[in-house]
């Protein structure tokens, strides 16, 4: 029998995918790292097999929320913002779009981008976190899914270190741009 | 397949995909880690940034792994077919998955196919991950090669297959925090 052969890992043995977040009211602008948390982990791995399903992509339901928490870092496990601004989930924004550069014969990587803006005086308050919701496929068996339900699949927030938490100036509009890039690693 | 614990430390910043594919034929036994290439990068993209419609197909509607004779070519980026295939699809094919949460967490899909014996010949020098496409330049609905291994790169070593056996390929796909 021969020995297993594994050779050490090179540019092109892994995808990346990171994501940054811009978050500007009037003056203001922070930007920061997001955390993915482990729904997000699940429903990018169950597209991977899934199959049949004319609306899975984790984009075709989405929205950003943001809360106040100041204190409460993101672990795996967090499925939702700790202290959302208005009515859980939170008070959705005014006007949302979302763009994409895609790869093409000779250019990487691939850059997303979610963005979701409050018109001034629609939220108020301190701004400790944020968090992007996608279109969850929950099933990780063998060609099922279930959609038209959104979840958390990554967060930004001051507890993590990622940005400073701020008091919303409710005289300006509120962007947040979420940017997701998938890289070779 | 792949023993993953990242339970000590979790840097949950940033995901990675990378994938592994087991062969099997005979006494014959391989382990190599996957190469991605452009049209990989691009389905699971337009999975995350798409909605609905003609540009979201899922990547197992018609899939298939196809094996190839050439020894001598790296994978590139730009590669969306193996160099040399033999044009013979798998006698079987299944698909599974699991998704670790708790202190591991971490996803893997799993995608097999089996050659029974006597179906394919020669030397066996790459091999192809083919899954149905998504938008971008690429029309939905068809399958391409999203990822390769292959001994040009050094992720196995050729070999010529035992007729006698059945020829088993088994690609393993992780999804882990950094």
């Amino acid at each position: 029998m021969e020995e297993y052969n594994i050779e050490k890992a090179s540019v092109g043995d892994f995808i990346g995918i990171r994501g940054t977040v811009k978050i500007e009211n009037g003056e203001h602008i922070a930007i920061g790292r997001n955390h993915w948390v482990g729904q997000g982990l699940e429903n990018i791995g169950s597209y991977l097999i899934i199959f049949g399903c004319g609306q899975c992509g984790a984009s075709n339901t989405w929205n950003i929320y943001i809360g106040s928490d100041t204190s409460t870092t993101t672990t795996v496990g967090t499925t939702s913002l700790v202290s959302p601004i208005g009515t859980a989930p939170g008070t959705p924004p005014n006007s949302t779009s979302t763009s994409g550069i895609y790869y093409s014969s000779s250019t990487t990587p691939v850059v997303l981008t979610w963005i979701a803006t409050w018109n001034a005086g629609t939220v108020s308050g301190t701004l400790g976190e944020a968090g992007l919701y996608l279109q969850y496929i929950s099933a990780l068996t063998n060609g099922a899914y279930a959609t038209s339900t959104t979840a958390l699949a990554s967060r930004i927030s001051a507890a993590d270190g990622s940005f400073t938490s701020f008091t919303i100036n409710t005289a300006a509009a509120l962007t947040v741009t979420w940017t997701v890039s998938l890289v070779y690693a | 397949m792949l023993e993953i614990d990242n339970s000590k430390y979790i840097d949950t910043t940033e995901l990675k995909l990378f994938g592994e594919v087991e062969i099997e034929n005979g006494n014959t036994r391989i382990k190599g880690r996957n190469h991605w290439v452009g049209t990989g990068l691009e389905t699971l993209a337009a999975f995350i940034g798409t909605g609905s419609g003609t540009g979201v197909s899922n990547p197992i509607n018609n899939w298939y792994i196809l094996l190839g004779t050439n020894t001598t070519t790296a994978t590139s980026v730009t590669m969306s077919a193996l160099v040399n295939p033999i044009p013979i699809q798998p006698n079987f094919k299944l698909t599974a998955g699991n998704y670790y949460s708790g202190s591991t967490n971490a996803v893997t899909v799993k995608y097999t196919a089996v050659w029974f014996p006597g179906t394919v010949s020669g030397t066996i020098g790459e091999i192809g991950l083919y899954l149905t496409l998504n938008g971008g330049v690429y029309p939905a609905g068809n399958p391409g090669m999203v990822s390769r291994l292959s001994a040009a790169d050094t992720s196995f070593t050729a070999f010529t297959v035992n007729m006698s056996n059945a020829l088993n390929v088994v690609w393993y796909i992780n999804l882990v925090y950094v």
